[in-house]
């Protein structure tokens, strides 16, 4: 299988697993219970009024009718429009969308920068106290509930020495000029994306430990090592080369965790972002909502997939010469 | 070379290895030496010995037992240690049958005990009164009614509970000389703490008299200095049978009658002294036509503590210790019950899989990739607010989404166990698939599905914690989750009230610690590869 | 032993007075004014997160804390020393429903008793901390169509059992429960819906107390929490025994007519507990069809000495409201009788509101924050329904009537005068049939924010958008006015096609200006905060008449409301 027929495979995989997705929304939103007219209505509503939203909703089509424009709607991102805020919920989702990415970037690069370095310095000072750290963490980032720390750090920061702010993106009103508005923001990030490296980096650390571990017993670094190469150039040239497709892997594939981390983080730190969005909608049972925002993640996590497939192939010699690819 | 021939010869190497060594350690004798698996298994230990004697270990119910001290009381212990919360009252529940009181009467009243219950109560018979005049000061409304009022379906006895204003009585510091009073009945307890948040008293009690008599009953606290504070009181014509009454500190009729706001506290007007309080009953009554007869059940007075227990109590007044111990079932019942379903069906699904190949492989694995790309926490939320929020729901959708990483690495077992010489021969001799499945595959990926079935369970029991804490959990279970959700939500924070949100989360975290130690131990001893890597 | 019973008058002319006089101390109080504002400034930061929320207040970030209803919240603010609390009665009922087209509940024997074993102060004690009004009548109490005289049920068990007795429903002693005395046989399970413990906790349990209470005297009532919508489902076609709910109701009775006439005894209609009473329905079309003030107090107090008869509901409690201000830094917030010092519904506190310096004084202009609790959205006159968005909103506009804090009477306001007279219907179903007239009177130099003049065109033209596209939210405003005219233009006449004096509020709307709506195409998808005002720079399309304008929202942070400079009461003079 060549790697041209590999990607194929992929893209289909990622259709597949978003028609499934789709599909999922479509039935999960349907079989609420209830009638979805009820939320949105008022006691001083009339019957006509009634009728007229049902109308306005599309509630009143068969369900097949429902589900080919629902198909159709989503694929050209028409997610329909919110109960609660009657409004657009991509215009909803756009508001929200880049908060939760920066957020998301500086959690991972910062994530990912700490944990890499750390799990490289601690491969190569075995038995020293950055492998104790890292093993630490390790156990930490597996054993810990991350809300729990998030809980304590808002405590400490935001009450007990109020020194951080403790909701919001910005503050209200931000100040005047780009670097201090820059500035209030990334003040503003501090807790929500500190938080979420203090409990992340030890698995990066650990994952990137155990493969330069396992990359320092393979023989050609063996055999770079009888030759009386220098360490360090054994240690970050050859070795790290070597653990670099997994851990490129690992970047892609650790989205939808990160996903799941943006709910709790954003719920704590009263961010404005999807994750939030989408727990709230599901709260109010706000469905057009809670159905964009989930598609809107389920795509995120495909997208992030299929990229971490793609990168595989790349740096997979096995698939990039055509060797078989059976994961 | 061939697959028969490398197994072959990796038959013959270890065959000499076992021959070389002395004895093979078996699998306790290993998982003896790890420091860490030996910790890990006594922290379980610990979990279910506190998970199975919960009743023994907490004296309350979690959910059930309300104010049992006011909301968000502090630990008892800390009030002996921390300054801050020196002095702060522990609940203090008086029943008071016939035996408590001092009874200080007039000449012709006669006080003696009455059967109530399995408690005694205070039968009082008041004599006639000699001069019939109508009381003083008081005007029509206490006149007795209109009879034709009775015939009436919606009308209701001459009791004064249904009035949010204390506005019909108005007792407020009206109460009568004490010489008026013709009988009067005392119990005095020491209050040496800080001044309480709620306080109450009720009391029941029933009036034999001639319809045309009208008694007077009332309830006072008397505080150390002596001032007397009316709580409540009635006036009563003719017989009253099963009256009873609640005063409470949080009810707002008690703050009309003490003149104070709707959000100042009582007790800060009632019990801002030291020393001895006394509870007073007093009870008169004007009636010509014959005596009087007022039974009073047990009265029952209290004051909810803000100090309690190991941990202190919720926002509800419930045990916190009991929470925390109670959570201890939950959270081993959640993570047990969702991993060994996740490992069920992962091993299932691998096995098949690996062994059957082919389109069933494609298939099944096909439908492996499309769940490990949907983001489980959103479904997780989304079918969670959906299908109701009960404990079992959680479990089945944690099981339901990560069984996958199981059935691969089950799976990629299996491929390589059916090339071996046993299954070959199993084959050969004609065994149906499930049999080799169940009886000469299986068994050979134990050690690795129990290393997985180990790890599973922190992860279950962490992501239920998250969903809990997110307002998805159950609300009636009493899940570490849901202690920290509600720590969040009802003012643990503004309260410093570190005691009720370190607990849960110092348990969780103990938990699955030991659950990650056991099962990296397990893995170390079972897959020598991982032993090397560490 | 006779039975001394008497019916008791419920005193509450003096509740008002009462509340007044408690004297809950605060911060210098300013002198209540008719004109304003007097600070520059409201910013709203948006602090979804409780915990947020009292962090806020604590810190200092929020100076208005407004609608408390968590008594954990409430606990927290009163116990702050520059907290000053303010409650004011509410409009809200949470109340019990009878299914009255079935047996036994048909009974009025049955409800009553029920109303007997309903122990309103230990549920406000246990489930609100005391933080709640008990509530026995169908009006609320700051009405002014309040009833005071009208009978009460007190809780006794006792009572509860007498009645039951009376009316035939013996004790069984063999199953603790009462025979049917129709059937001979044990009553069957009653079950009582309220929402589950996940979207009201407090209702749920108070399913459980009540249940337990009507055990002890042998009914078999059982709680049953349900999800919320299929909940309503059942109850829209009747398919219940019994449910607890609220209602926020307002200071007319109009909604006695919608609850309890006849007519509402359909599918989805509003009269669940389906009672059907002649009597009672002609007193309720008197009511509804009230061409003044008089005959509707008049038909409101018979309706209620029914009702309290019929008991087709049995009221629980009313939630005050309870705000929080930080009285070291504002001072002359005003309490409204049933909307509260700080709800959106409250123009005074805008007016007067104001930042005080250190020593205590007041002082004009300045910023003051008020949290929100939720997304503002949208800020758009015709769709918003949220209240969180009214909760801005509302700071932007005026109405042509306004409403006393303490009497709750019309004042004038946008309208100088106004009057309500009758005419004959000339088209439409009811042609040839009296209907009502209103004709508004409206003062002239009054101002959009944006500087355009005020005036009886954009009245009209706003009835005449909101019915042309049969605007949701305002379908109960507008289904019966036929047309609106302009006599000249400061002078608006609205015709409806039938008779009552409740039409005036039907009438008073939040006005759309016409110089920018005339141009929206779809009003549904409109965003007047998102959009530039077509000739100032720096405006947006939020153009309102009221005390302040939105200068600013940032969607998921704050709001930033500035004075409206143009606004018509800036001082006493009017100009």
């Amino acid at each position: 299988m060549g790697f041209r027929s590999y990607l194929l495979k992929r893209l289909f995989y990622a259709v597949v697993v978003l028609f499934v997705i789709l599909t999922f929304n479509y039935v999960l939103f349907r079989i609420m219970p209830g009638d979805p007219e009820k939320m949105i209505l008022d006691p001083n509503f009339t019957p006509e009024a009634k009728m007229e939203l049902r109308r306005q909703y599309g509630l009143d089509d068969p369900p097949l009718t429902q589900y080919l424009n629902y198909m159709k709607s989503l694929l050209t991102f028409d997610l329909g429009m919110s109960f609660s805020t009657r409004r657009l919920v991509w215009s909803e989702l756009r508001e929200r969308l880049p908060n939760t990415i920066v957020l998301f970037m500086v959690t991972f690069v910062g994530t990912a920068a700490l944990g890499i370095s750390l799990g490289v310095s601690s491969a190569a000072n075995r038995g020293k106290f950055s492998e104790q750290l890292v093993m630490g963490a390790g156990l930490f980032a597996h054993a810990v509930p991350s809300f729990f720390i998030q809980l304590l750090l808002l405590l400490l920061f935001g009450y007990y020495w109020p020194i951080l702010p403790i909701h919001g993106t910005i503050s209200a009103p931000p100040p005047d000029g780009a670097w201090a508005q820059f500035l209030d923001r990334a003040w503003h990030l501090i807790l929500p994306a500190g938080s979420n490296i203090v409990i992340g980096f030890g698995s990066w650390a650990l994952y990137t430990r155990n493969t330069m571990l396992e990359a320092l017993g393979q023989d050609y670094i063996v055999t770079a090592r009888a030759k009386g190469l220098p360490r360090r150039e054994i240690l970050y040239h050859h070795s790290l080369r070597s653990v670099l497709p997994p851990i490129v892997t690992l970047i892609f594939m650790s989205l939808p965790g990160a996903v799941s981390g943006a709910v709790i983080t954003e719920s704590i730190f009263s961010w404005h972002g999807v994750g939030r969005y989408l727990l709230d909608a599901t709260l109010q049972m706000d469905y057009p909502a809670a159905q964009g925002a989930f598609y809107l993640i389920a795509l995120a996590v495909i997208i992030s997939n299929l990229l971490a497939d793609i990168a595989y192939g790349l740096v997979d010699p096995r698939i990039r010469v055509g060797a078989g690819a059976k994961r | 070379m061939t697959q028969n021939q490398r197994t072959a010869e990796k038959a013959q190497v270890a065959k000499a290895a076992a021959a070389a060594a002395p004895r093979r350690l078996t699998f306790w004798e290993q998982y003896r030496r790890k420091p860490q698996g030996v910790a890990g298994l006594l922290i379980v230990a610990l979990y279910i010995a506190v998970a199975v004697f919960a009743p023994v270990v907490s004296k309350y119910d979690p959910m059930e037992d309300m104010y049992l001290a006011d909301n968000i009381a502090v630990p008892i212990w800390l009030t002996k240690v921390n300054p801050r919360y020196r002095e702060l009252p522990p609940t203090m529940q008086f029943n008071l049958g016939f035996d408590s009181w001092e009874v200080t009467a007039a000449d012709g009243v006669e006080v003696t005990g009455w059967e109530f219950e399995d408690a005694e109560g205070i039968s009082i018979d008041l004599p006639a009164t000699e001069a019939p005049e109508p009381v003083e000061g008081e005007d029509g409304a206490d006149t007795p009614p209109d009879s034709e009022d009775s015939g009436e379906l919606f009308s209701i006895v001459s009791n004064v509970q249904w009035d949010p204003f204390g506005l019909v009585t108005s007792g407020q510091g009206t109460s009568r000389d004490e010489a008026d009073e013709a009988v009067s009945l005392d119990f005095s307890f020491d209050y040496d703490y800080k001044k309480p948040q709620t306080f109450s008293a009720s009391m029941g009690y029933h009036i034999d008299a001639p319809s045309d008599a009208s008694t007077f009953i009332e309830l006072d606290l008397v505080t150390p200095s002596g001032k007397a504070f009316d709580l409540w009181d009635t006036t009563a014509y003719g017989s009253v049978s099963n009256g009873s009454f609640i005063v409470d500190a949080r009810d707002f009729d008690l703050k009309m009658r003490l003149g104070i706001s709707f959000f100042d506290e009582p007790a800060d007007v009632v019990f801002s002294e030291r020393g001895t309080y006394t509870v007073r009953v007093k009870a008169r009554s004007d009636s010509v036509s014959g005596p009087v007869n007022v039974r009073i059940e047990p009265v029952s007075f209290g004051v909810l503590g803000l100090a309690h227990g190991l941990l202190g109590t919720d926002h509800m007044g419930s045990d916190l210790w009991a929470q925390l111990v109670y959570g201890t079932r939950i959270a081993l019942a959640i993570g047990l019950s969702a991993a060994f379903i996740a490992v069920f069906i992962g091993t299932s699904v691998g096995l098949i899989a690996g062994y059957l190949g082919g389109i069933v492989d494609e298939v099944l694995m096909g439908v492996v990739d499309v769940l490990l790309s949907i983001p489980t926490m959103p479904v997780l939320i989304v079918l969670g607010a959906l299908f109701g929020k009960s404990v079992m729901n959680v479990v089945i959708l944690l099981a339901l989404f990560s069984w996958m990483g199981i059935a691969r690495i089950v799976r990629s077992q299996t491929l390589s166990l059916k090339e071996r010489t046993f299954v070959e021969a199993a084959k050969a001799a004609g065994g149906s698939s499930n049999y080799i499945m169940v009886s000469h595959i299986l068994p050979n990926t134990m050690p690795l599905i129990f290393a997985n079935l180990v790890l599973r369970i922190p992860s279950a029991i962490l992501t239920e914690a998250s969903l809990s804490f997110l307002g998805l959990g159950d609300p009636r279970v009493p899940t570490w989750g849901r202690m920290l959700q509600n720590a969040r939500q009802f003012g643990a924070f503004t309260k410093m009230a570190w005691w009720w949100m370190l607990p849960p989360g110092i348990a969780l975290t103990g938990l699955a610690v030991a659950f990650v130690f056991i099962g990296n131990s397990v893995n170390e001893i079972l897959n020598p590869r991982y032993r090397e890597r560490s | 032993m006779p039975k001394k019973v008497r019916l008791m008058l419920c005193l509450v002319l003096a509740v008002a007075m009462a509340i007044g006089a408690m004297g809950m101390p605060g911060a210098a109080q300013v002198k209540f004014e008719t004109y304003g504002p007097h600070v520059d400034e409201i910013i709203m930061p948006i602090i979804k997160d409780q915990q947020a929320r009292r962090i806020a207040f604590e810190r200092g970030e929020s100076i208005v804390w407004a609608g408390l209803t968590q008594p954990a919240d409430i606990d927290q603010a009163k116990s702050l020393p520059y907290a000053d609390m303010r409650m004011t009665l509410g409009f809200h009922m949470f109340y019990v429903c009878f299914n009255m087209r079935k047996a036994p509940l048909s009974d009025p024997a049955f409800r009553q008793a029920f109303a007997h074993i309903v122990d309103r102060d230990n549920i406000i004690r246990t489930l609100f901390k005391g933080y709640m009004m008990p509530m026995s009548s169908f009006v609320p109490q700051v009405s002014s169509f309040f009833k005071a005289d009208v009978p009460v049920y007190a809780y006794s068990l006792t009572k509860a059992a007498e009645v039951l007795d009376a009316a035939g429903y013996k004790l069984d002693p063999a199953t603790g429960k009462r025979i049917d005395p129709k059937t001979g046989k044990p009553l069957a399970e009653i079950k009582f819906f309220t929402p589950t413990y996940e979207v009201a906790p407090t209702s749920a349990e108070l399913g459980k107390i009540l249940a337990e209470s009507a055990q002890k005297v042998g009914l078999p009532i059982v709680a049953e929490p349900m999800d919320f919508n299929t909940m309503l489902d059942k109850i829209d076609i009747s398919e219940f025994d019994m449910y607890g709910l609220a209602w926020s109701l307002s200071k007319n009775p109009t909604h006695l007519v919608s609850f309890f006439h006849s007519n509402q005894d359909v599918e989805a209609g509003y009269n669940r507990p389906g009672i059907r009473n002649p009597e009672l329905d002609k007193i309720l079309e008197q009511l509804d069809s009230a061409p003044d003030l008089k005959t509707a107090k008049a038909a409101a107090d018979a309706a209620q000495l029914i009702l309290a008869r019929e008991l087709p509901y049995v009221p629980l409690y009313s939630r005050p409201y309870i705000d929080a201000f930080n009285k070291t830094l504002v001072t002359g917030y005003v309490d409204m009788k049933g909307f509260g010092a700080a709800s959106y519904n409250n123009q005074w506190t805008l007016l007067n509101i104001r930042r005080v310096d250190r020593t205590g004084k007041p002082i004009e202009g300045g910023t003051i924050r008020w949290a929100l609790s939720e997304e503002p959205k949208p800020l758009n006159y015709a769709t918003a329904s949220s209240a969180y968005a009214w909760e801005v909103l509302n700071k932007t506009v005026d109405s042509l009537m306004a409403t006393h804090p303490d009497t709750l009477e019309d004042m004038p306001w946008l309208a100088e005068k106004w009057d309500v007279g009758v005419w004959t219907v000339d088209q439409g179903e009811r042609k040839g049939q009296q209907g009502t007239v209103i004709t508004w009177y409206i003062r002239k130099g009054v101002k959009w924010s944006d500087g355009m003049p005020f005036t009886g065109e954009d009245v009209k033209f706003t009835i005449d958008f909101l019915k042309d596209n049969q605007v949701p939210r305002y379908l109960p405003n507008t289904e019966n006015i036929v047309k609106v005219e302009l006599v000249d233009k400061y002078t608006v006449k609205v015709y409806f096609d039938t008779v009552s004096y409740w039409h005036i509020y039907n009438a008073d709307l939040a006005f759309l200006a016409k110089h920018i709506w005339s141009d929206v195409k779809d009003y549904k998808t409109f965003e007047p905060w998102n959009e530039p005002h077509p000739t100032i720079k720096g405006y947006s399309k939020l153009v309102g008449t009221g005390p302040f304008m939105v200068k600013e929202y940032r969607a998921g942070e704050f709001v930033r409301l500035v004075k409206n400079p143009n606004y018509w009461r800036l001082n006493p003079s009017g100009n």
